[in-house]
């Protein structure tokens, strides 16, 4: 999968070199906002058909989504076993730079985009709310850290790495599109692109004290947290491929 | 020129970097741990008596023999003893005398505060080989007790207060057959390369026991019946994290769920 997210690039390229000029001979910056959070881009053409985009995106937190009946123990150290449903907010939260390159195969806006987002491996924060008030004194402990509850709030993150590992990810890109980052004869420009990134099994991760007093990230597993795992498993099965959909305004700088 | 610019800007959106957690686990020997053994005389009125690595003892003499904390049948005294020569000062207990150098059968003479005489016996001096650095005395920072079932939970204490551990899994549902004392807190806790375990309580009172090291895993047995606490099983864990040892006592509540009892542990200067 990496070699074929190189291959692709070093076409892209390639596609430039042939062209020969019109390389980097412009700049555009944009200003955008989609499902991969706000973002900001430079443009510059590689040839007459290829121009490459690198910018930094992330997102707000502003838009998300409530899942209900996330089953957890009414007390995670009780005798009883008994269960009760808390909803849990979702909200967009990936921050990551990308590098995409936008190949055009005729003189119009129509597009191919090829690339990748690296960054951080975060794409929506989770909050559980509502928790018993037993959470705010005990808490849940994976890999040896205690993850506690705040006011009844415990916050969490949906992380995917994609290609890359652990917290920092890499995730390829592909798309369609319509509109050119760089217009030789308008200083103003669109760009409306639609596509899908790879970010492969998502996990849900959440901030824990160790024993010792380290605060460090730690994954929700079956293990210890079977049915919250669960719950965010039968969400996140249908985001293997993130859905990307935005649009942004481009301005040439020259 | 522009393309310089251009290169290096794309490049910078694409960096980021992480930092690695401190982990320091390197540990001075205790200052003791060349006087460090276990007396066991043949006979006369001291039963037993230990020299930890890092200044403690630990003696016994039969129950009543002596003013202080009595069980039915054997007295436990515990402290921080001094050394002088071949003389070694138990503080609140008294003096042993004997030459402190190898395994093997010593003359040890000794006197019992409060006790008139002093006695010349054979003794058996065990030594153990001082290879881990859990071989030493530690004080309780604080202690996490873990439950697994469907979930993970966890719950913090500050030090280790045994009663006050069984009053929380008694809040949360579970049976607990000992009777506790009220602050019955742990002072602190030995672990001897000749094989001990000693738990000595805030209320003076003393639990010790045999224990041997296999891998990251400590077996231990408590000498009496009445020792411990029912819900121990006696396994334990152990493992070494910044500076600290993480000593984890498995448990069983109710003869079914799991539970553990992790002390985090501070060597003890």
């Amino acid at each position: 999968m990496k070699k074929s997210v190189i291959l692709s690039l070093l076409a892209g390229v390639l596609l430039s070199a042939n062209a020969g000029a019109q390389v980097f001979n412009h700049l555009s910056l944009g200003v955008g906002g989609g499902t991969d959070g706000l973002s900001f881009e430079l443009a510059a053409p590689l040839g007459g058909h290829v121009q490459v985009r690198a910018g930094y995106g992330t997102a707000l937190g502003l838009i998300g989504y409530t899942v209900q009946g996330v089953s957890v123990p009414e007390n995670p150290v009780g005798a009883s076993g008994t269960m009760t449903q808390v909803p849990m907010k979702i909200n967009l939260g990936m921050s990551d730079a990308r590098l995409l390159f936008n190949i055009y195969p005729g003189k119009g806006g129509f597009h191919f985009t090829l690339g990748v987002h690296a960054g951080a491996a975060r794409y929506a924060r989770g909050t559980l709310t509502g928790l018993p008030a037993v959470y705010n004194t005990v808490g849940l402990e994976m890999d040896g850290c205690l993850v506690k509850a705040n006011n009844g709030e415990m916050q969490a993150n949906l992380l995917a790495p994609g290609l890359g590992s652990g917290t920092f990810a890499v995730k390829p890109y592909v798309g369609i599109g319509f509109g050119r980052p760089v217009r030789a004869d308008k200083r103003v420009s669109f760009s409306f692109d639609l596509g899908a990134q790879y970010q492969g099994k998502s996990g849900l991760w959440a901030s824990g004290e160790g024993l010792t007093g380290q605060v460090k990230d730690v994954q929700f597993t079956e293990k210890d947290a079977r049915d919250v795992v669960s719950a965010v498993d039968g969400i996140t099965r249908y985001l293997a491929f993130w859905p990307t959909l935005n649009f942004h305004l481009y301005v040439r700088l020259f | 020129m522009k393309r310089l610019f251009l290169a290096v800007s794309f490049a910078a959106l694409l960096v980021s970097c992480g930092k690695p957690i401190s982990t320091d686990n390197t540990f001075e020997n205790p200052r003791f741990v060349q006087y460090a053994g276990q007396l066991i005389p043949e006979s006369g009125t001291l039963q037993y008596a230990e020299l930890t690595e890092s200044g403690m003892y630990v003696a016994t003499l039969p129950g009543g023999t002596k003013a202080g904390p009595v069980s039915d049948i054997v007295d436990y005294f515990s402290g921080t003893y001094g050394v002088a020569g071949d003389e070694y000062h138990l503080a609140n207990f008294g003096i042993l005398k004997f030459a402190n150098t190898s395994s093997g059968e010593v003359d040890l003479t000794y006197s019992v505060m409060g006790m008139t005489s002093t006695t010349t016996v054979k003794a058996t001096l065990k030594k153990g080989a001082q290879n881990n650095d859990l071989f030493r005395s530690w004080t309780v920072d604080k202690t996490r007790v873990t439950f697994t079932s469907g979930m993970t939970g966890g719950a913090e204490f500050s030090g280790c207060n045994f009663r006050e551990i069984a009053d929380f899994f008694i809040k949360n549902g579970y049976t607990v057959e000992d009777d506790i004392p009220a602050g019955h807190k742990l002072s602190s806790v030995s672990i001897t390369a000749a094989g001990s375990l000693l738990f000595v309580y805030s209320d003076g009172s003393v639990d010790l026991g045999t224990c041997t090291v296999s891998g990251s895993n400590l077996n231990y047995r408590w000498n009496e019946e009445g020792m411990g606490f029912s819900f121990e099983t006696g396994s334990a864990s152990y493992a070494f994290e910044n500076g600290k040892c993480i000593l984890a006592l498995a448990c069983k509540l109710d003869g079914t769920t799991s539970v553990s009892i992790k002390m985090v542990l501070s060597e003890m200067k």
